[in-house]
């Protein structure tokens, strides 16, 4: 029969089983395909690899490290190479706190490549400008932490993950200082905490605003001068490299595009760590950069690790809505403007097209409702009366307390032509965060050997069933962390073999296709994705129904393979990738994902709410997991470009 | 039109963030004593888009770069005494926090707000 490399320990804390106590749901689509097998190879456990690993440093110039990022070196690398193959000992996909910081430690112990798609401080740990929760002040508790998280997520929470989460994250912003994170104090010199909703008390650790900037500056500092990291920016990740052992999966590197020179780059590695972020772009408005497109979930999917509560999507209910603005902004703004609860605490009144003012209706406490009701029933407002925004008038407030308090609107909304001193502001709801994700043990490990995931990419259990402020960045920095003992021990009992690397038929550029089908083909996907954020927006938003999600379900069936056939039809081929096609798969692949969960929960909780079923069902408070599917019928996004290894 | 409680939360659904805040001591004043204003229904005068004159438009600009010049100086009435100390560090009295944001405190009503843009949640 067939064996692949046997890799270690790769111990797990659960398989196909009940999760930690808590029980699990199959969903319906639980795959009854046996996997396809690798062929026997004779595999070299020659002690000469020892070698290769000596020379698996990497020569860089050093160049200082500016403020304004653009000063990174161009890594070239000295890694022992075939071809477009690398090998190392640990990939890091994705350049956020949770990659970082795993790089960083792993970094210790053997050779690590970090390949983030853009430049690195691209993620959205950039943008998160909040701060970081930890238990850091005497009269608070873990205790405390726990429970707060715990409320904030429904009740869905894995108690064991929030406890370690709370427990360990004191420890784990303390080494961020120590690494040079410079936090805002007090003026006795102690960390200065702030407290933010849900939380019942101060327990926020922030620097000037820019919390999440911060760290990154502070990680990547590090990173660039580790001599054992190597940086690949502009390197788009396509598909895990995977194969069988038993009725394991095993993962063994990653393929990669560098897509400034359209090359193809396949990483041989024993470890892989899955930090790839968040989703956001599946929606017309998010907060998350242009990255945030799920590539790590539908990498991760495809390759047979198992997914968990993709349903639980964070929005938040005011974002600056642009088809609002008299003066429309000359390119779409990248990431959502989101107006802050404080206007609706000051004051602000909400208000649909006809200048009705609808929170009422929905709740007594009007726009003083909890953030997630506000959200509900304005989406419930722009569905009903089929419009693109809703108004937040604070115009009746006296003009100077509206331009001291909140000059960073009134700025934004001038340059476009918009007064808010006595205009209202235009608003809709913008995608922020994903709860859900590749689901993860306590040490971040996955279904799949030799595979980790940290960060909003993953589903630890720590959210549940909505993330309670600050908890993100925190989760981070602790999985991260928590990955990189087993990460070690799975690597020393690996083993590099030269010949793994031509296991899998390569993807391939599409240069035969010419421009001219290019061009139509990028056209066409942008138009596609434009389509799905809003069939999504439309159908999968904040307040759902079964009929609207069976609808989305098969729109979006639809789409994938009016898309598909167009892109073949153009001559593309399976194992053709570029940027924006393989963006596209991803981005199919995480909304099914998504439309899959909500249906498959017969509840409401937390974020997921739903007009079918719209209360908490205690016998449902159960985490929605999804299995991988069978590769036999699928679409194009569904299958990994490569076959499995014959 | 929706039901009144359509999409309330129900009494086991929990509440989420800015209710707790609402019982925190923040800095200033107490929220639950702020006014809500009503506005009357308008004749449903649909809502349009009026682009600023020019003039206005400077005017707020005007009122804007004036309003940061006497951030420093004045005191709101809601605001924390702040002052800038002998290093040129911003101190917040009230919080204790050296170099931190001016005006009002972030996390006042549950968000993380810099001058009206929620930042985290």
């Amino acid at each position: 029969m067939t064996t692949c490399i046997p890799a270690g320990s790769g111990n797990l804390h659960y398989s196909v089983a009940p999760c930690r106590g808590q029980g699990y749901r199959k969903t319906s689509w639980v795959s009854g395909v046996a996997f396809n097998r690798c062929i026997q190879k004779e595999l070299l456990w020659s002690c000469g690899v020892s070698k290769f690993l000596q020379t698996q440093r990497c020569n860089y110039s050093k160049s200082p490290f500016s403020e304004n990022w653009k000063s990174l070196r161009t890594v070239t690398s000295s890694c022992l190479r075939e071809g477009s193959t690398k090998y190392f000992d640990f990939a890091v996909i994705g350049s956020g706190v949770a990659g970082l910081r795993y790089a960083l430690e792993v970094a210790k112990h053997g050779s690590v490549a970090v390949i983030t798609k853009a430049e690195p401080h691209e993620s959205n740990t950039n943008y998160a400008q909040g701060g970081v929760s930890a238990v850091l002040c005497p009269s608070d508790s873990v205790e405390s932490h726990v429970h707060d998280t715990i409320v904030a997520g429904a009740y869905l929470c894995d108690e064991e993950t929030v406890r370690i989460v709370c427990t360990e994250g004191p420890d784990r912003i303390r080494e961020l200082i120590a690494m040079g994170a410079s936090f805002d104090h007090g003026e006795d010199g102690n960390l200065h905490l702030a407290r933010e909703g849900g939380h019942s008390h101060r327990r926020i650790v922030h620097a000037a605003d820019m919390t999440g900037r911060e760290i990154e500056r502070a990680l990547l500092e590090a990173v660039v001068y580790d001599p054992n990291i190597c940086v690949f920016e502009h390197h788009f990740a396509i598909d895990l490299l995977t194969c069988q052992d038993g009725s394991d999966t095993v993962c063994l590197g990653v393929d990669t595009m560098n897509t400034e020179t359209q090359e193809v780059i396949r990483f041989i590695s024993k470890v892989t760590l899955l930090a790839s972020g968040g989703v956001g772009h599946i929606y017309p408005s998010t907060t998350n950069p242009p990255v945030a497109t799920g590539d790590g979930m539908a990498i991760a999917h495809r390759a047979q690790a198992v997914i968990s509560n993709m349903e639980f999507v964070q929005f938040h209910p005011t974002a600056l809505a642009d088809e609002g603005l008299p003066v429309k902004p000359s390119k779409s703004r990248e990431n959502a403007f989101l107006i802050t609860e404080a206007v609706r605490g000051d004051g602000g009144i909400l208000y649909n097209l006809s200048m009705e003012r609808f929170m009422p209706l929905y709740d007594d406490r009007a726009e003083l409702a909890p953030r997630d009701v506000v959200a509900r029933s304005i989406d419930d407002q722009l569905k009903k009366r089929n419009e693109k925004y809703v108004l937040l008038d604070i115009s009746h407030k006296p003009r100077k307390k509206i331009l001291s308090h909140f000059p960073n609107i009134a700025a934004e909304c001038l340059q476009h032509g918009l007064d808010i001193t006595c205009q209202p502001i235009p608003v809709v709801p913008a995608a922020h965060y994903m709860c859900g994700g590749v689901r993860a043990g306590l040490q971040g490990e996955t279904n799949v050997r030799g595979l980790y995931v940290a960060g909003e990419v993953a589903c630890t259990g720590l959210h549940g069933a909505n993330r309670l402020a600050s908890n993100s960045l925190l989760e981070a920095l602790v999985f991260a962390r928590r990955a990189v003992q087993p990460s070690i021990d799975h690597m020393k009992s690996s083993k590099h073999d030269l010949g793994t690397s031509n296991w899998w038929s390569r993807p391939v550029v599409p240069f035969s296709l010419g421009s001219e089908a290019m061009d139509k083909i990028l056209l066409m996907t942008r138009k596609v994705r434009r389509e799905l954020q809003s069939i999504m927006w439309e159908y999968v938003g904040i307040v759902r129904s079964t009929t609207r999600l069976q609808f989305a379900e098969q729109k979006i069936g639809e789409l994938e393979a009016k898309w598909e056939e167009y892109l073949f039809q153009l001559g593309w081929e399976p194992t053709m990738v570029g940027l924006e096609a393989c963006e596209m798969r991803n981005l199919f692949c995480c909304a099914k994902l998504v439309v899959s969960s909500a249906l498959a929960r017969h509840e409401s909780r937390g974020l997921h709410y739903t007009i079918d079923f719209p209360n908490l069902e205690e016998s449902k408070r159960l985490p929605t997991v999804i299995f991988p599917g069978s590769s036999v019928k699928g679409s194009w996004s569904s299958r990994q470009l490569h076959k499995q290894p014959l | 039109m929706a039901s009144r409680r359509l999409l309330s939360s129900t009494a086991s659904t929990l509440s989420s963030t800015p209710k707790l805040v609402f019982q925190a001591a923040t800095t200033g004043p107490d929220p639950l004593i702020r006014s809500v204003v009503t506005r009357s229904m308008s004749s449903a005068t649909p809502h349009q888009e009026i682009p600023l004159q020019n003039n206005k438009q400077e005017s707020i600009k005007e009122d804007l770069e004036t309003k940061n010049k006497e951030e420093e100086e004045e005191e709101e009435d809601d605001d924390d005494a702040q002052y800038v100390d002998e290093n040129g560090n911003f101190v917040n009295k009230a919080t204790g926090e050296v170099g931190g944001p001016r005006g009002p405190e972030p996390t006042r009503y549950g968000d993380w707000e810099q001058k009206g843009r929620c930042s985290d949640f």
